[in-house]
């Protein structure tokens, strides 16, 4: 069943438990949608009849765009999962505060106005913060597949809604039919915070890391959005189009509502009717998008797919005019309701895809909440002029509607020309994002805008349109798809056959076995793989290429059968790879042209990696270890894919090489968690290259996890100051892009002390070394003396970088980079800021060490204000030389002893002595140069 | 035989590193090859490859174009330096006037070096930029 539900919905492996959850999670919302909405409608209609509808319109206008203003603000300041919890938390107090009063019959007039405005403000908010999620849970690629399943969530859940009503409201009663929303929205919480952990939380750290780095313009006001979308003819026409379906799809709502009113005088049987109706719509809703929608845009376009909803509308407004009774209100709210959210939604998405990304992000919520929220308070407005004032009766408002449709058709045919030159325009700009959602086949002008496309020979523009079209499967393309096997660009090629193996009626198996011997690799593998899926015996297809004479076409075939194990566990058995390899070997051990062996074993380790297979890990070990830096380089990408532990180790240790860092940085990222601990084994170690030790932090760096910020934090006590800054840096671009890990506080603020200590300690051996004069010494000490106090100044630098850096892990990092270079600024004005700046924001025991540091104009004079206050070591001061030597700063150490050596102070002779068995070798060089000095 | 710190003494007062932090000068200096040369030794002869960059620790060395006297490299002076920066081959010939010392900087050492050190690159870009603006800044006047 589970394989089946897989298969049916196209959802792969690691995808299914987010798309159940999703789906169950839209299914609750929009079930208690559908019950709250017959319990708000009969609530109110049976307190104060329909000719108090028109005002409850208004009022819901005005207040969505008062609430979606404000709730755009806390959109700002919380986080989304934080956002999605509070709003579900104040939906079910609402619920139980309603029921509570309603139990106490408690019916005053603004009560039951409350609940009809908090009906409509709850569904939209609620859906639009699950689509928000939607977004962050699956990546284009995933949502283009599987929005269809988590959307039908959306349809059941307002079927079983609407029936559980009408089933239940009889026997419990309305008002309890509210604590059924609330227990649901409390399974929402839960479902949600399940799917914000499994990896909506990543999206959208990452997302706010992107936006923070690249921020869009500031959400324009409504009047710049205005002024895009007049001076856009396609812009407008579909603002127009909105508004007009809202307005009349409130005086339908009224017709509907009154006559119903009318008929039902009982409240609970008045819920029930709405719960049921609301359903049958729903149904309706569901068989026509099933049955209509993608034969009427594939067979007419979009524009004649917007035709369906203000026709159906027509017919059931002359119909209510003629007979204004039950029957026909019921058939006028159905249309409505059943062609907007099937074909009319539809079409209407596609509409506006063309239209470039930037401008539809800009203007589509402006047209979805400011057009919608204005349009239902003109629908609530021409209904009292209409019913109060002119005094029509419900019947006739129907004329008002007709008159509507007219302008709502003549919108339409000029919106139609409209789409069509948009859509080729962005078809030849490349405008539309390769990943959208609503890119379809099914409308006959976007397909002739593709075949154009096909037709030419921008190779980059075939692709694009491949890209656009990769998931879609339709008859029409076919026939495309095997011209551009003829195409010269090998990428066109290989992606059109891709593409033609889901087509089981054509077949292009003679193109393919040519293409077979093809010089492009990914053209013999896809070759390939279309003949497998053609013949009954797929494995018998891949053994006869695996013999092949030809080593491209062997290669090809074990990279095709490592493809298809890969994306379906159940290809597995077609090769035996563990045998394939063993006559690889064999082959390898046979040859001796370098060349073809080298070619062969970078093809191997490719396979490796794409097959991940565990019985084929012995043969990446002797990959690993292979002469050839290209061979080493693809292995290592291999077992970064594969991520087995008996890897980690060996791709550590190639950190040294120079040619391999890279490949090795990238793989053992990939490893993520797993690689953590042992990253922070090697860190610790004493004695390994510096330039492996370096890498280690960048890598850390990479990997976004608590784990990883809990080792750096670990290893912020390094010795050695170019890996302890890198470990530093490492946690910055963490901190950038993953603040809402923990960072340890009281760890960093120790850093932070010794960091300052280690400041105070560099001014003291400036203020030694300044402080001796030099002019009785020869010019070759003066440099030695000078190339000592550059090599301080240079450290003093350094140091107060680390110091912003770490207080960047305990404080917001942009404010404390910005004071960073105030304090480094030559500018007064801005040091002072910056100074005024920290003396507010830090904690008082920092301030106490940071401000006098950062108050000095210059190093020199911070000696002098803190030589009074006792600050500096005395001993570092007098035994400046000596201190540096029994530091852990090698360079410092090769400065001291070479102006030791000029110096011909023979007192040190001990302390060269000590170090003329240092492992780092510049050290052990300079102690034996003033050694053979101070012995001359 | 020059050792690592003496050779960073030295490096300290090449135009080209004079952005460049001491300790970054020490792993230039490590890459250095001392190279001991006789008068009228021929360093490099025009056309042929550009494969490194040469400082003069001491003596004089003559550029020349044909039997025209481009400059007279001294002590401290650097040159062949745009070898570093394209893959052109050599535009001058250098011969030794003196006896001297020459520090060789091989292309591919130094730019295996530049790709683990950012901040000799950085160093190097800020020194490039600085005589770009004041070669704008003499042709705007």
């Amino acid at each position: 069943m589970t394989n089946f539900i897989r298969k049916l919905f196209n959802i792969r492996e690691g995808e299914g438990l987010r798309a159940v959850l999703m789906f169950s999670y839209i299914f609750l919302i929009i079930a208690s949608l559908l019950i709250v909405k017959p319990v708000r409608n009969s609530l109110f209609l049976t307190t104060f009849g329909p000719s108090q509808l028109p005002y409850a319109f208004i009022l819901v206008a005005l207040f969505a765009a008062v609430i979606s203003s404000v709730y755009a603000n806390f959109a700002l300041e919380l986080r989304l999962n934080a956002l999605i919890y509070y709003t579900l938390v104040a939906c079910i107090v609402c619920l139980v505060v309603f029921w509570l009063l309603l139990k106490l019959q408690f019916q005053s007039g603004w009560f039951i106005y409350a609940i009809y405005v908090w009906v409509a403000i709850f569904g939209v908010i609620t859906t639009s913060q699950f689509w928000l999620l939607a977004n962050y849970t699956f990546n284009a690629r995933e949502a283009r597949r599987l929005f269809g399943f988590v959307g039908s969530g959306a349809i059941s859940g307002g079927i079983f809604g609407g029936y559980l009503t009408n089933y239940l409201a009889p026997m419990i009663g309305t008002e309890d039919l509210l604590l059924l929303c609330a227990i649901a929205l409390g399974a929402c919480i839960f479902i949600a915070r399940i799917v914000w952990r499994q990896g909506a939380m990543q999206s959208y750290q990452e997302k706010l890391v992107k936006d923070e780095k690249h921020p869009k313009a500031r959400t324009p006001a409504n009047a710049n959005t205005l002024s895009i979308i007049f001076k856009s003819d396609h812009l407008k026409y579909t603002a127009i189009l909105v508004g007009i379906g809202v307005i009349v799809a409130n005086l339908v709502d009224y017709q509907f509502s009154a006559i119903a009113s009318e008929t039902i005088q009982d409240e609970d049987e008045l819920t029930a009717f709405f719960g049921f109706w609301l359903s049958n719509l729903s149904i309706t809703s569901l068989l026509i998008q099933l049955f209509v929608t993608s034969r009427v845009l594939k067979t007419f376009g979009v524009g004649a797919s917007l035709f369906f909803l203000p026709l159906g509308i027509l017919l059931g407004a002359v119909l209510l005019l003629m007979w204004p009774v039950l029957w026909a209100a019921i058939f006028i709210r159905v249309s409505d309701g059943a062609f907007k959210q099937s074909i009319n939604k539809a079409g209407l998405e596609l509409l506006i895809l063309p239209i470039p990304k930037a401008v539809k992000d800009q203007t589509k919520a402006f047209i979805d909440v400011f057009v919608d929220s204005f349009a239902t308070g003109i629908g609530g407005v021409l209904l009292i002029f209409f019913t109060t004032v002119i005094g029509v009766t419900t019947g006739q408002v129907s004329l008002v509607i007709i008159a509507l449709i007219s302008v709502w058709i003549f919108t339409i045919f000029r919106v139609r020309k409209e789409y069509i030159n948009s859509f080729r325009l962005a078809i030849e700009k490349r405008t539309i994002e390769v990943d959208e959602p609503t890119v379809s086949l099914s409308d006959a002008s976007i397909f002739e805008s593709f075949q154009k496309v096909f037709d030419g020979k921008n190779e980059r523009q075939i692709l694009y349109v491949l890209n656009l079209v990769e998931d879609m499967v339709d008859d029409k393309l076919q026939p495309l798809l095997t011209r551009l096997l003829r195409h010269d660009s090998a990428d066109v090629k290989a992606k059109a056959l891709a593409m033609l193996g889901g087509y089981a009626e054509s077949d292009v198996s003679e193109q393919a076995a040519k293409l077979v011997h093809h010089q492009d690799r990914e053209v013999r593998v896809e070759a390939i793989r279309y003949l497998c899926n053609r013949d009954e015996e797929p494995s018998a297809v891949l053994n006869q290429f695996l013999v092949s004479p030809s080593d491209a076409v062997q290669v090809a075939a074990l990279l095709c059968a490592a493809r298809m194990s890969r994306e379906d566990p159940g290809n597995r058995h077609l090769i035996d790879f563990k045998a394939t390899f063993e006559g690889i070997w064999q082959r390898l051990r046979q040859t001796d042209d370098t060349q073809k062996a080298e070619y062969i074993k970078l093809n191997a380790a490719m396979v490796i990696g794409v097959a991940r297979e565990a019985n084929l890990n012995a043969y990446l070990h002797i990959l690993l270890n292979d002469a050839s830096i290209s061979v080493i380089k693809a292995a290592i990408y291999s077992a970064g894919e594969i991520q087995a532990m008996e890897f980690i180790p060996l791709i550590i240790n190639n950190l040294k090489i120079k040619h391999l860092r890279k490949v090795a940085r990238d793989a053992l990222v990939q490893y993520g968690d797993k690689a953590v601990e042992m990253l922070s084994e090697k860190l610790g170690q004493a004695k390994i290259e510096q330039s492996q030790k370096i890498a280690i932090p960048r890598i850390l760096g990479a990997i976004k996890t608590q784990k990883s910020v809990n080792v750096l934090l670990r290893h912020l006590n390094q010795h050695d100051l170019m890996v302890r800054s890198e470990v530093i840096k490492a946690l910055n671009r963490l901190k950038q892009q993953m603040p809402m890990l923990k960072y340890d506080s009281e760890r960093i603020e120790n850093h932070i002390l010794e960091e300052t200590n280690g400041y105070y300690r560099l001014i003291s051996y400036l203020r030694a070394q300044n402080g001796e004069s030099g002019e009785l010494h020869s010019a070759p000490y003066k440099r030695a003396r000078m190339l000592l106090i550059n090599a301080l100044e240079e450290r003093l630098e350094e140091n107060l970088d680390r110091i912003f850096r770490l207080l960047g892990l305990r404080y917001k990092p942009d404010d404390m980079f910005n004071a960073y270079r105030g304090i480094t600024s030559d500018q007064n004005d801005l040091r002072a800021n910056a100074i005024e700046f920290l003396d507010n924001v830090l904690d008082s025991h920092l301030k106490k060490y940071i401000i006098p540091l950062v108050e000095s104009n210059s190093p020199f004079s911070l000696m002098s204000k803190l030589a009074e206050q006792a600050y500096l070591d005395e001993r570092a001061k007098k035994e400046c030389l000596s201190s540096i030597l029994d530091g852990d700063d090698n360079w410092l150490k090769v400065c001291s002893l070479y102006l030791i050596a000029l110096q011909r102070n023979g007192d040190c002779i001990g302390e060269i002595g000590a170090h003329l068995s240092n492992p780092d070798p510049m050290v052990q060089e300079t102690a034996r140069l003033a050694m053979r000095k101070l012995q001359l | 035989m020059l050792t690592t710190i003496e050779k960073v003494i030295f490096l300290q007062e090449v135009d080209i590193f004079e952005q460049t932090s001491t300790e970054n000068l020490a792993q230039i200096a490590a890459i250095t090859e001392e190279l001991q040369i006789a008068k009228d030794h021929v360093i490099y002869q025009e056309g042929d490859n550009s494969d490194s960059m040469y400082l003069v620790v001491e003596g004089k060395i003559r550029l020349h174009k044909s039997e025209q006297n481009i400059m007279i490299a001294g002590e401290k002076d650097a040159f062949g330096t745009w070898a570093l920066l394209d893959d052109e081959v050599r535009l001058v010939s250098a011969v030794a006037l003196e006896d001297g010392t020459l520090l060789r900087i091989a292309k591919d050492d130094f730019y295996d070096l530049l790709a683990d050190n950012v901040q000799i690159t950085q160093g190097i870009i800020k020194y490039m930029a600085g005589k770009l603006r004041s070669l704008a800044g003499r042709a705007g006047k």
